[in-house]
């Protein structure tokens, strides 16, 4: 691949990662690429249809609006993940842990139940109102309803990947370096120009995440009334039940995805050059004085952002009465979605480490090539993804992948392996390639390497992408709803399904549990791996 | 360095056991997607709380496994008729129950679906169901106006479509987002009775009132019990859930003096090349009996039987007590691909 053999015992030595990657490579791309080829060789012909349909005013507006959202998202979720970030991993903020742990449940939620949970504060019956009065409860709900509720919702959404990525990519910055900083010029220097620098690429990451999940949202902006271009696209499946068509238009949202990855691409990506880490203990600024201001500040934005629209949930879902409802018929859906997610956050672990080896030890020429791809994969909406899927391998003979749940992990390994890749080869930059190359000359094996090496250098991004992925696959709506086998629904599924004519307690208690089984899940696997590693320590 | 290099024993065990972990649950799913014996599989669009329980009882009654889709246009899902449409060349499923006439019709012209005359429709009138037996209706709703109690008294309540251009209503009316459900159907029904340029006109002067689109007649339903809006268009199912949870709102069944409330019924369809075609004539039999219409009616959809003689709750209003729009469901499928462009760009301006 990128390597050049460095003597003849290491061309006799048995270094092929050719083979691996280029296996990851093919089914990734017959996973995601092939259902998406297909259905653009199904558009073809309308692709002149979807460019005069775009050149109206209307849809341009449309293009415009979606476009502001994703930038405004964006920038504001990049902000305030990455202060929190630096706060949580470099200062002795009090409890750190918890509070990026609570930060991190509005990811756990399909947006528009999070919309939902806002509605409950901020709605003319919510609890704004029993504070203070109708008034401000009747301004505060015609500001909601609008581009102001959907940033608000979107930006507590996505915060956290801001905040993940930050803090992984400073988990990686050595100490020393910080120290040199420190002792010349104080704390915040190094936290400037040190810290911040380095970690630019997991900011820029996280910012053109966000962005490409915005400009793909419908049902917060749906729910809020502030149109939007994937509505656009939408009206075209389900309406006009226009499969052609709603590809063609939707090539229109790929342009804004490609602009965003320009714009990340061109700023950020390539200008980083980590350093060689020399110490493993992270360096904690103390911030003194101002420790229980900051402390009140970061806890008081997690507490009106995260904590209020669930109390606003827990409010309207009362009584345990609404719980049973809501988990009667619904165990089978949450143990599905819970194993499925896991299964597919393992799988795409796998693939993403073996794509982020070939995206980052490649050429910059193929790098940027692959990495476009897979960003594609990653920003196709949902709904065509699988419309794709359906296409391509609902097909005699192998209605053992259709017609069970394979079909749905194998969608979510097509959509969501980009962005673990993504992860991954943030902390495979940040790793020296002279490891690899030591390991090389011992004749080590190439797939030992990246066991022995590669694998525990990066653990803690592996362990962030395999979340992130068990995240997104658990949350996932759009594409499990397209192909998902019959009688075999996901717990965002069922909510989603049932949430129409269900008593609001129950919708709300639904809400309520699929938060709280998360959390469940998500705590007791960081509980694990704490003490894998305090047992490692000791 | 060899050495250093050297797997642990216990790392190579623990390779094993994932290995063989991955196995396993690679079996256990080809043995759930092998399971066989008789089963149906429906798509529907009839909202989750209202079907589950339908299907749930057939399954215990014939003993045949149903694997249900679910959908409904009010959460807008892009939807099982389009899974239907993408599904076309090899089809997965064997019913599909729609909870208005709208879609079926569309999916006919597309040639998904496969005519089944059933013997459990004898009785329903011939105007509910499709002549070729592509599609049968039953257990219907209305499209019905809910307001506000506290907002709007019942002496003042709005009574006609038309009250949607009163100025007295400007910016505190509702209706759901006209591409989707049964807002497209109610359009649809006016375009027939009044005409293109008549239809057109209304909907202009609806825009010029500051009629609120909302996302979902569920959705306008919940803004006019919030008081957020004084009066929507909703359907009669939606409504009876406000009205079950007590509250502040009342139903109006429009133009009773004028051109009739429009009655949708649900309706439901066998699929061309279904899988399990005979299983799927059983479960279209059992949905289209008067024990199904008479469980709907008493259930919180509040839907009105289409068999003669059915026993209904006093709170649902039988059809026959409805003066019904004149209007064949056929006739506005046929219309709805030359209304929805119009309608988008119509809702998409607003």
């Amino acid at each position: 691949m990128g390597w050049k053999p460095l003597s003849p015992e290491g061309l006799r030595s048995s270094w092929r990662p050719a083979p691996w990657l280029g296996a990851a490579l093919a089914i990734i791309l017959a996973s995601g690429a092939l259902p998406l080829a297909w259905l653009g060789m199904e558009a073809i012909g309308r692709g002149a249809l979807a460019a005069e349909a775009l050149l109206t005013a209307r849809t341009l507006g449309l293009l415009a609006n979606t476009a502001f959202l994703g930038i405004a998202v964006a920038l504001l979720a990049g902000l305030a993940g990455t202060m929190l970030a630096v706060l949580a991993a470099k200062t002795d903020l009090p409890w750190p842990r918890a509070l990026g742990a609570l930060l991190t449940f509005p990811l756990f939620l399909p947006p528009f139940v999070l919309a939902l949970g806002w509605f409950a504060v901020l709605g003319r019956q919510g609890l704004l109102v029993q504070v203070a009065g109708p008034g401000v409860g009747a301004r505060a709900s015609d500001l909601y309803f609008g581009p102001a509720g959907a940033m608000l919702v979107l930006t507590v959404a996505y915060t956290p990947i801001a905040f993940h990525l930050v803090r992984v990519g400073l988990a990686a910055v050595d100490p020393a370096a910080e120290e040199a900083a420190r002792l010349h010029r104080g704390w915040a220097h190094a936290v400037r120009r040190i810290d911040l620098p380095l970690v630019a690429p997991s900011i820029a990451l996280a910012m053109l995440v966000t962005f490409v999940l915005v400009v793909g949202e419908l049902g917060v902006p749906a729910f809020l009334r502030y149109p939007v271009f994937s509505a656009e696209v939408f009206t075209q499946f389900a309406a006009f039940l226009d499969i052609r068509s709603a590809v063609a238009m939707s090539l229109s949202l790929s342009l804004l995805v490609l602009a965003g990855l320009a714009i990340e691409r061109g700023t950020l990506r390539h200008r980083v050059q980590f350093l060689p880490r020399h110490r493993l203990d992270a360096g904690i600024a103390p911030l003194g004085r101002w420790r229980p201001a900051v402390g009140v500040a970061a806890w008081a934005w997690v507490a009106v952002t995260v904590l209020l629209p669930f109390a606003g949930l827990a409010a309207r879902a009362g009584g345990g009465a609404s719980y049973g409802a809501a988990f009667q018929g619904a165990g089978r859906s949450i143990a599905r979605s819970l194993w499925m997610s896991a299964v597919a956050a393992t799988a795409i672990l796998v693939f993403a480490l073996l794509l982020a080896y070939l995206v980052e030890r490649t050429g910059p020429r193929r790098r940027d090539g692959l990495d476009t791809l897979f960003l594609l994969l990653f920003a196709a909406p949902g709904t065509m993804l699988g419309v794709g899927l359906i296409l391509v391998w609902n097909r005699a003979g192998i209605s053992w992948l259709y017609g069970s749940a394979a079909i749905v992990l194998l969608g979510w390994l097509a959509h969501f392996t980009p962005l673990a890749a993504r992860v991954v080869g943030v902390a495979l930059q940040a790793l020296p390639p002279g490891l690899e190359e030591a390991a090389r000359l011992a004749r080590a094996s190439w797939g030992r390497t990246v066991w022995r090496v590669v694998v525990p250098a990066v653990r803690p991004a592996l362990a962030g992408a395999w979340l992130l992925a068990f995240i997104f696959c658990l949350r996932d709506l759009d594409l499990a709803i397209t192909i998902y086998p019959p009688g075999a629904e996901t717990l965002p599924v069922r909510v989603y399904t049932l949430m129409a004519n269900s008593p609001e307690p129950v919708v709300a208690a639904l809400a309520v549990l699929t938060i709280g089984l998360t959390a469940a899940v998500v705590v007791t696997g960081a509980a694990g791996l704490i003490a894998i590693r305090r047992a490692r320590a000791r | 360095m060899q050495r250093w290099f050297s797997r642990p024993w216990a790392q190579r065990i623990a390779t094993y056991v994932a290995l063989a972990a991955w196995a396993l649950l690679l079996a256990l799913l080809a043995a759930g997607c092998g399971r066989v014996g008789e089963q149906v599989v429906v798509y529907t669009s009839h909202d989750q709380v209202f079907s589950e329980p339908v299907l749930r009882d057939f399954e215990q009654r014939t003993g045949i496994r149903v694997r249900a889709v679910y959908d409904t246009e009010e959460t807008k899902s892009a939807g099982v008729a389009l899974r239907l449409v993408a599904e076309r060349e090899r089809p997965q499923a064997d019913v599909f129950w729609a909870n208005e006439p709208l879609r079926p019709v569309m999916l006919a012209q597309q040639d998904v679906l496969a005519p089944y005359a059933s013997p459990a429709a004898a009785g329903i009138p011939p105007r509910y169901r499709d002549p070729a037996n592509d599609w049968i209706g039953f257990a219907a709703r209305a499209r019905v106006i809910v307001h506000n109690t506290i907002a709007v008294p019942a002496s003042a309540a709005p009574r006609t479509v038309r009250d949607l251009t009163d100025p007295r209503w400007k910016g505190r009316a509702g209706l759901a987002n006209p591409l989707f459900g049964t807002t497209t159907t109610q359009i649809a029904a006016l375009w027939a009775l009044w005409g293109e340029a008549e239809t057109k006109r209304f909907l202009a002067e609806v825009k010029a009132n500051g009629v609120r689109i909302v996302s979902s007649n569920g959705e306008a339903r919940d803004l006019v019990a919030s008081g957020e809006l004084a009066w929507a268009f909703t359907d009669t199912d939606d409504a009876n859930v406000a009205l079950e949870q007590r509250k502040p709102v009342a139903v109006v069944y429009p133009d009773q003096d004028g051109i009739g409330t429009l009655v949708m019924p649900n309706a439901v369809a066998l699929i061309k090349g279904a899988p399990h075609p005979q299983e799927g004539r059983q479960l279209i039999d059992y949905l289209l009996s008067p024990a199904v219409e008479a469980r709907l009616a008493a259930s919180s959809a509040a839907q009105m039987p289409l068999h003669p003689g059915v026993a209904v709750p006093a709170h649902v209003k039988p059809v026959s007590a409805i003066r019904d729009m004149p209007v064949t469901f056929g006739d506005l499928g046929r219309t709805v691909e030359q209304i929805l462009p119009f309608l988008r760009e119509w809702a998409g301006s607003r």
